[in-house]
């Protein structure tokens, strides 16, 4: 019996090595062909629409590059406040399309565009109102300092007043000015912003809590808060460094070093964004930080938000705003 | 509502009472050889044909009118009694019944189905005998009661091979697995691939799929009653059995003969044992250097132990003792292993000490899950009327997933390693939950018309939902300064919750024709500062249009206080049960079906069909993962509704050389998230992970003779919902200030998933064959049963999982390779032969 059973184990274990476990299948899905990529999101102080366009692959297509597919040669027609636009492609950027307009909160912006071999896209959206908020209290203080760097707290408390009548979606952000007075790019929005623990914040400050990425993070709806006084204390730290010399040797009085801050106004933006811009940017930053729900193999996938009938992408709204505060030197 | 209770007591009183110049006869009914109680056996008064049926513990009672009576004894499977009575008091009747002379020469009985079949009240019930259980073929050859439960309608499977239920559009947590009258959290041994039921240790399974009666409540898709054997009264017996993955063995008999039996079996799989000899020759062939090299290792094993204890004694009195323990254990790991020479430095530099150190770094993944359970049960007549079954339980699962990195250095002196130090940090998720609970239950039957169950039940759950310790140790140095363990724990605190439920119901023979189940569940649950009360009401119908035709119709309400948060691929044992809070709040189902029953003796055909809503289900985020749970679990979930409907159909011939059923589902089960900030899928309505359109499934079981046997499976499904990525596309960012607002030049490669569970895995079909040979010993009583099974006879490779991959190509041009995607599904489970050895005794 020993040697009946052996030989069973035997052959049960060479059966399981044997029969491959991975077998290429035909993919039996519905799939309706390319798909016209449109993202474009219109800003009230912008003076300007554009619409970037570009076409999907089929996941199982053989050709390479699809980061790099933009779509000329499309028509694009754009509906600001009852007044239609046609946006002409850009020389500078392929796929890139652009025309003159002058976007108002609260108007309807609809958006169409086809181009030979690919269905046709329309989306709409309607610009919403700037949020409404002021800086309440600031104060400053040295919570590092060394003969390389100085760090400074900027603290904030700022009151957002949340219209009850509708649900709204926010974005954060710390903004900076530099001393000729211009606004920093985006990619100058990347200060880390700590935001005060209290018991009643925590999906906002999940949200906002560590960096505010110039990308998605700090994006939020007013579920918790809405019809009602939002205030925000948070922080934001100025990272100074010695402007006289990179590396120093030894220990040294910091009381004479010459720190040098890369700005001189500090600012807060928040901005209200469609519901869509909401949407599609927090699925982004779900699919971005999870690689798509594949990062690991207990992970829920992530579908990635469209408002683009017909396609892929997303057509939205920005409506920006900031209050600036120029810190006094310590 | 409290109208309709009052008006229902005061109609149980008036009928008491009509009752009272009746007599009642009362007492158990058991296997004649074995002395067991049978559950399900009809007891019926042959002038009349009114009766009662067999409850859990084999107690019937029956009031009559006074005078010479006849008491017709009926069971499936058994040689039908007849017992005249003079009937003048409240009498006791013990009865034993003996197993029909068909079965002994061969034949095999299957669906003794007091709980379904046109006749009986309940619908959207099924009970499986557990001999019909043991023959059907199973993976490895190890019987498995879940995946016997699989092939039933309207039950779908897990991913394949697991043991996960999915019952009419459920989810695998909405199901209520109790073990001898106790629930068990987790069911799963080997990752979901077979089930801690013993299959040896077990009397019967009933699965309730709907119409629940109100004795039963906490989850929302099903319960499913395991009962375990108390053991024989007369004579000792047991079998051994050694298969490809476990052996197993069952004792049973009396201790005092008629009055205290016991029941004991054991399983353990020696996949470890095996795998040594393996791992240790893999390890030989690669290793290349004697000083420097690498060892894997690892190992898997399980084991489960059943015990029962019943004493009998007073007037029908019954106290049992039951266990359950039960543990998986997973281990991988590799050992970097180095050997140099130590260096010391001196004025004139570094020079080689002659000292050798040799260097183990291992990395360790370790798995350890199981349940603990134990309950004691004191059945009592408390008068010929009335029935007490009350029972005190504790209940134990626990799971813990561990790495551990460490570090072991020692001098090499002549071959002999010395002054040894080692170093480690491990870090480890725990989870844990105690039950302990308390529960009475009362069977009343005032009269023949009425059968009236009530009682309640409490239960204190400690609950420690996800707690990550990390520890740290040094040892072996001679300075004991440097020996130190540090341990520290994060995670939610322990939470103790409360749950109490009160139930009435009452199966009401209104005419002859007409049966009522009318019952009542109220439910009380106490968790974070927060009570939750509800009431489900239960209503079941029965109209007897014939003998053998029959059309039923049910309602339920269900609540469940405890949420499973698991992954929708694979239902792994650190799935994570929580406690409803003051944000996620009860789920809760409603249920309607209706059928048609037609039971030609031999046969029986039944078609059912339901609708069911669910709210309050929940379902992990977009890109959120149970990994990292140990805190703020509420925020990684939604909570939303879901629905499903769809039509069952069963034919099953019961009795004779060859019994088996077929059963097919259509069926649909959909979610949707919406709520604020609980949104999945933009808050539309998508598939479920486990919704099938079409489910066949049919197991048919033929005895040649007393010494030959064959069974086969045959199983065909649409595939499981996935989510799959047709396009790929640049996703861009939309932020940015001034006229660049629309949008930044940033971005990157992603998929665009139209929506959740897009993709329908291709389908799925098996068959599966078995055979048992039974040779009985000249001398003695034994009996070898050799059981041959082969799991997947024609090698269909069904999807495990679906992969999106990369093939190499050579190009046209012969320059170079390209590389191009695929799809590829992920099988497991090919061909899998097997032959098991069983020696009874």
């Amino acid at each position: 019996m020993r040697k009946l059973m052996m030989l069973s184990a035997v052959l049960m274990c060479m059966t399981l090595l044997s029969v491959s476990c991975e077998e290429v299948i035909e993919f039996n899905g519905d799939y309706s062909g390319e798909k016209m990529v449109l993202y474009s999101c219109v800003n009230p102080d912008a003076g300007a629409v554009m619409v970037s366009l570009s076409r999907s692959k089929f996941f199982l297509s053989r050709e390479e590059g699809y980061l790099d597919r933009p779509l000329s040669g499309a028509d694009v027609k754009m509906t600001v406040g009852g007044k239609q636009l046609v946006l002409k492609e850009s020389p500078d950027r392929r796929g890139l399309y652009i025309a003159d307009a002058d976007v108002r909160e609260g108007d309807a912006v609809s958006v169409e565009a086809s181009c030979a071999g690919l269905a046709s896209v329309s989306s709409e959206t309607v610009v919403p109102k700037s949020a409404d908020f002021e800086i309440l209290s600031t104060y400053s203080k040295i919570v590092e300092r060394n003969a390389y760097v100085q760090i400074v707290e900027k603290h904030f408390r700022v009151r957002l007043k949340d219209d009850p009548s509708k649900r709204d979606f926010y974005r954060f952000y710390i903004v900076h000015r530099d001393e000729e007075g211009e606004m920093e790019s985006e990619t100058a929005l990347t200060s880390d912003v700590i935001f005060r623990k209290t018991s009643d914040m925590d999906l906002i400050e999940g949200a906002l809590d560590g960096e505010t990425c110039w990308r998605v993070e700090g994006i939020w709806d007013d579920s918790i808060f809405s019809g009602e006084d939002l205030i925000l204390d948070f922080w934001a730290e100025d990272v100074m460094f010695n402007g006289d010399e990179m590396y120093m040797y030894g220990s040294r009085d910091v009381s004479d070093v010459n720190y040098h801050s890369y700005y001189s106004d500090w600012g807060i933006g928040i901005d209200t964004v469609s519901e869509d811009v909401y949407k599609y940017e927090s699925s982004l930053e779900d699919y971005d930080s999870t690689m798509g729900g594949l990062a690991s193999v207990f992970g829920e996938p992530v579908c990635i938000h469209s408002n683009i009938s017909g396609g892929i992408g997303c057509f939205g709204a920005i409506s920006p705003s900031f209050r600036f505060h120029d810190f006094p030197e310590l | 509502m409290k109208r309709a209770v009052i008006a229902f007591l005061l109609m149980l009183i008036g009928s008491a009472s009509l009752n009272a110049q009746k007599k009642t006869i009362s007492g158990y009914v058991t296997d004649s050889e074995s002395g067991e109680p049978l559950i399900g056996v009809a007891v019926l008064d042959k002038s009349t044909s009114m009766g009662t049926v067999t409850g859990n513990s084999g107690f019937y009672s029956i009031s009559l009118e006074p005078g010479q009576r006849t008491i017709v004894v009926t069971c499936l499977g058994y040689d039908e009694k007849t017992i005249p009575v003079n009937l003048n008091a409240d009498m006791t009747l013990n009865v034993q019944i003996a197993a029909s002379s068909d079965l002994l020469s061969g034949a095999v009985v299957t669906g003794s189905t007091p709980t379904s079949g046109a006749r009986a009240s309940q619908m959207s019930a099924i009970e499986v005998p557990i001999s019909q259980i043991k023959a059907i073929p199973a993976i490895g050859g190890e019987v498995d009661v879940m995946k016997a439960l699989q092939l039933l309608p309207g039950v779908q499977s897990g991913t394949e091979g697991t043991a996960g239920l999915y019952v009419r559009g459920g989810g695998a947590d909405e199901n209520l697995l109790l073990m001898d009258g106790v629930p068990l959290y987790n069911v799963n041994h080997l990752f979901g691939f077979f089930s801690v039921f013993n299959a040896d240790a077990l009397k019967g399974v009933t699965l309730y799929k709907g119409n629940f009666p109100a004795r039963f409540g906490g989850h929302l898709s099903s319960v499913i009653d395991v009962r375990l054997n108390d053991g024989n009264d007369s004579e000792y017996h047991g079998n051994a059995s050694i298969g490809l993955i476990s052996s197993k063995f069952n004792f049973e008999g009396p201790i005092v003969k008629g009055k205290t039996t016991f029941n004991i079996s054991a399983r353990r799989t020696y996949m470890d044992l095996l795998a040594k000899p393996v791992i240790a020759f893999v390890n030989r062939e690669n290793r290349e250097d004697d000083l420097n090299y690498e060892e894997i290792g690892g190992g898997y094993d399980f084991y489960d132990l059943n015990a029962k204890l019943t004493h009998k004694f007073g007037n029908g009195d019954r106290l049992s003792l039951s266990f359950y323990t039960g543990d998986d254990a997973a281990h991988v790991h590799m050992d970097d292993i180095s050997t140099y020479e130590i260096y010391e430095y001196g004025p004139t530099g570094p020079h080689p000490s002659g000292v050798m150190e040799k260097n183990r770094d291992r990395g360790k993944f370790g798995w350890r899950w199981g349940n603990m359970v134990t309950s004691l049960r004191w059945n009592h007549i408390v008068a010929p009327k009335l029935y007490m079954s009350s029972a005190l339980s504790y209940t134990q699962y626990r799971n813990k997933l561990s790495v551990a990195l460490s570090e072991y250095s020692s001098k090499l002196e002549n071959g002999a390693e010395r002054d040894g130090v080692t170093h480690t940090a491990e870090v480890a998720y725990n989870s844990l939950i105690n039950d302990i609970s308390a529960n009475v239950d009362f069977d009343y039957s005032p009269s023949v018309m009425h059968d009236v169950k009530f009682g309640a039940v409490a239960t204190l759950h400690s609950f420690k939902p996800g707690v990550v310790s990390m520890m740290q140790k040094a040892s072996g140095y001679v300075d004991e300064m440097n020996n130190l363990k540090t341990r520290r724990e994060v995670g939610d605190a322990p939470l103790s919750t409360r749950e109490a439920a009160l139930y009435c119901e009452d199966n009401w023979a209104v005419l002859p024709w007409l049966k009522l189940n009318l019952g009542l569940r109220t439910s009380l649950y106490d968790t974070d500062r927060k009570t939750y009360l509800s009431a489900e009401p239960r209503l079941g119908a029965r109209a007897l249009v014939t003998d053998k035709l029959s059309f039923k119709a049910s309602y339920s309400e269900m609540s469940q206080y405890i949420h499973l948060l698991c992954n929708s691929n694979l239902s792994m044992p650190s799935d994570l049960w929580v406690p409803v809070t003051s944000r996620i709040k009860p789920m809760r189902s409603r249920q309607s079906a209706a059928g048609v029953f037609y039971d030609l003796g031999k046969y029986e055909f039944s078609m059912e069909g339901y609708y069911k809503t669910m709210d309050n289900v929940l379902e992990y985020k977009d890109g959120a993962s149970y990994l990292g749970m140990a805190t703020g679990w509420e925020d990684k979930v939604c909570m939303g509704r879901g629905w499903s409907y769809g039509l069952e159909f069963m034919a099953q011939k019961k009795i004779g050389k060859t019994t088996g059923w077929i059963g097919y589902t259509w069926a649909k089960a959909m979610r949707q998230f919406d709520r604020p900030g609980m949104v999945i899928n933009d808050g539309n309505p998508f598939p479920a992970k486990y919704d099938r359109r079409h489910d066949l499934s049919a197991t048919v079981t033929h005895a040649f003779s007393k010494k030959f046997d064959l069974s086969a499976t045959f199983v065909l499904s649409s595939g499981n919902c996935g989510s799959l990525g047709y396009d790929e596309f640049n996703s861009e960012c939309l932020t940015g200030l001034g006229p660049e607002a629309g949008f930044s030049t940033w971005y990157y490669g992603a998929t665009y998933v139209p929506y959740r569970n897009n993709y329908r895995m291709p389908m799925y079909n098996r068959l599966d064959i078995g055979m048992n040979f039974y040779h009985k010993h000249r001398r003695g009583r034994g009996m070898d049963v050799w059981n041959l099974s082969c799991y997947n006879v024609y090698n269909h490779r069904n999807p495990f999982l679906i992969v999106v991959d990369w093939e190499d190509e050579l190009a046209a041009d012969g320059t170079g390779w390209t590389t191009y995607p695929v799809l590829k599904k992920v099988s497991i489970f090919p061909i899998i032969p097997s032959l098991s050895y069983t020696f009874k005794f």
